[in-house]
């Protein structure tokens, strides 16, 4: 198979500290993939260093077969969304969007309906002539949109584009990016520390922690199936179950559970809140009867929290649960994830 | 009584605000019209006047000075004023520029330094001015003084005369206005750089920029307000300073100050020297013009 981008063994550390560990990324062409991970785990790093804007200490970078791990930004064909947007405030909507292939000395003619159709592309041909100081924050974001993608790169990198806009407008922006890079089939590196747009976006999710990928894979992957703690924490909610190795199971302080392919004597075990099923009576198998610690209603849904092992669970919000209530639950044993580390 | 407002948590008038507002500002606007405008307006009537035989005003309105300054006398036309006039623009500039082009390395070189130690850099930048204009003056003289590295080697190399000093010369001059005015540009620019916005160099270089684009497009916007002040500060001055070009340019590389100080000292000829400092004052004015005019279309562009 073929990569767009491929990096090995990236090193990279600040004096003492260390930002990326031996770092492999493999990206497809076409595909939308995500860095995920807290702050300061590297992340923006990596995407810098694809950039060109920052070198990393050791490692390969690879754009389709060709070697350009000592090249400085200029000379990738690679263009990045910043955080901020940094656009140019001297410069109009249209002359920020002209910048690079003013850079790369196309003609005048070439440019004009280049600039046209980027802007086009993300709906702001009539705010052409503004200023970005005249622009909402959304508008700033369409326009740095519009200036990477003009260029044509082979791969948009696109770092905490969404961060800076209020939650509201990030789901409709998260969802029109998406549509964007599936229309025009870029592939796309996306930098967050928002699971929501990680999800939302991506055709892969790399995880990462400490300057290491955690684990690489699509978004249900990643969320049905977290590798460890920190991946089940850190993509929603999870209960996370102490156990032991029993036949057939592990025994737990929620007593005897069921579930297949435990490899470890003693470990972790992870269930989403919304696998998690209330009974009316006791189930066949992997059942715990629990009082009700409190009871959240949100609207869409009921979270529910259990004095046994402190569960929680998220349910239709057309039960009546309360505080002192006693319930049967379920933990499915599908639904149960056994974790390594 | 409509007229009572709440002024940060007061309740007073506008009148008594404005009375109040004018008698805090009387002190300084008093200092500046008694030391600085009076002075300067008297300078107009005074350049027109004619100076009498033992060096006396006469107020009798002549242009003959302005004839005197354009280079006309009684002896025919030679431009010997002008050229001094012309040359204080040049040195003017030149210093201005010089300081400019150092200034940017400086004030990077400075703000990416770790925090504490900026302090240390900015410091050793300002040293100079603790120290009289006077005796840094000299300084440069002892530096270039024969017996020195520095003329020793230049004149090894053939570019003058052997056990001869670098003084007078224009190069001295540049050196001691450079040294004087650096703090003047680097200080107001640093200012700028230390708050630069550095993911707009990046986005430069991100959409292909070389060095000279990154700049144009991502420092110099950003940096154009401490440039202003700089650029002011030192060229302002370095069109009147008359004692760095007069001990280091020596008699053949008279300024405009020196040719000012001259008038009002040793030739007593106050109504030219108030005609050349009119002159001086006009000059300046444009040249500010003319940079706040370019300055303006970088802006706009």
């Amino acid at each position: 198979m073929d990569y767009s981008l491929e990096a090995y063994a990236i090193y990279k550390n600040y004096g003492s500290v260390t930002a990326l560990t031996n770092v492999d990324v493999r990206v497809r062409p076409g595909e939308f993939f995500t860095l995920l991970g807290p702050s300061g785990c590297g992340k923006t790093t990596l995407l810098r260093i694809i950039a060109g804007l920052e070198m990393p200490d050791s490692g390969t970078i690879m754009l389709r077969g060709n070697n350009l791990t000592s090249l400085p930004a200029r000379e990738r064909n690679v263009n990045t969304v910043f955080q901020n947007y940094a656009l140019f405030p001297h410069l109009s909507v249209a002359d920020n969007v002209a910048f690079g292939l003013r850079s790369r000395k196309f003609s005048e003619e070439v440019i004009g309906s280049k600039v046209h159709a980027a802007l086009d592309m993300v709906h702001m041909t009539e705010f052409a002539a503004r200023m970005p100081d005249q622009l909402s924050g959304g508008q700033q974001q369409r326009v740095a949109m519009a200036r990477a993608l003009v260029n044509e790169p082979e791969i948009l990198l696109l770092d905490e584009p969404m961060s800076a806009l209020d939650a509201k407008l990030r789901t409709t922006v998260q969802e029109e990016l998406r549509q964007l890079q599936q229309r025009l089939g870029i592939t796309s590196i996306l930098v967050t520390h928002d699971q929501d747009e990680a999800l939302t976006v991506s055709d892969r999710i790399a995880v990462m922690n400490k300057g290491q990928f955690v684990q690489v894979g699509t978004p249900m992957e990643i969320y049905e199936r977290p590798c460890n703690r920190f991946v089940a924490n850190f993509l929603g909610k999870a209960n996370i179950i102490e156990a032991t190795r029993a036949p057939g199971g592990v025994q737990s302080e929620l007593g005897f559970l069921q579930v297949n392919g435990v490899d470890w004597e003693t470990g972790y075990l992870a269930i989403r809140p919304e696998r998690v099923r209330l009974r009316d009576e006791a189930p066949s198998a992997n059942g715990v009867q629990s009082r009700v610690r409190d009871a959240f209603y949100r609207g869409d849904h009921l979270d529910i929290w259990l004095e046994a092992g402190n569960l929680r669970l998220r349910t239709a919000p057309h039960r009546t649960v309360s505080r002192g209530d006693s319930v049967w639950v379920e933990l499915p044993s599908e639904a149960l994830v056994v974790l390594h580390e | 009584m409509s007229d009572r407002i709440i002024w940060y948590g007061e309740l007073t008038t506008s009148r008594s605000l404005l009375r109040r507002g004018l008698a805090l500002l009387s002190p300084g606007m008093a200092w500046t019209m008694i030391f600085l405008a009076i002075p300067m307006l008297a300078l107009i009537p005074v350049g027109f006047a004619t100076r009498g035989s033992y060096g006396q005003i006469i107020f009798e309105f002549s242009w003959n000075n302005v004839y005197r300054l354009l280079g006309f006398s009684t002896f025919g036309w030679s431009p010997d004023y002008l050229l001094i006039l012309g040359r204080s623009v040049v040195v003017a500039s030149v210093t201005t520029l010089v300081c400019v082009l150092l200034s940017y390395p400086l004030c990077f070189f400075i703000a990416c330094k770790p925090a504490r130690k900026r302090y240390f850099w900015l410091t050793l930048v300002i040293i100079p001015f603790w120290t009289n204009l006077v005796i840094r003056t000299y300084a440069w003289l002892l530096v270039l003084a024969p017996q020195m590295p520095v003329a020793r080697l230049a004149s090894m190399l053939g570019l003058i005369a052997p056990d001869s000093p670098l003084y007078p010369s224009p190069l001295a001059v540049y050196l001691g206005m450079v040294g004087t005015f650096l703090p003047f540009v680097t200080m107001p620019l640093y200012a700028n750089v230390e708050k630069l916005d550095w993911s707009l160099i990046e986005a430069a270089r991100d959409l292909y920029s070389g060095p000279w684009r990154v700049f144009r497009h991502a420092i110099l916007p950003q940096t154009t307000p401490g440039l202003a002040v700089g650029v002011t500060l030192t060229f302002i001055p370095a069109m009147g300073m008359f004692l760095v070009p007069d001990l280091l340019g020596g008699a053949k590389y008279m300024l405009v100050g020196n040719l000012i100080q001259q008038q009002f000292g040793t030739s007593r000829d106050w109504p030219f020297g108030a005609a050349v400092s009119l002159g001086l004052m006009l000059l300046t004015f444009a040249g500010i013009w003319f940079l706040r005019r370019t300055g303006g279309k970088e802006a706009l562009h």
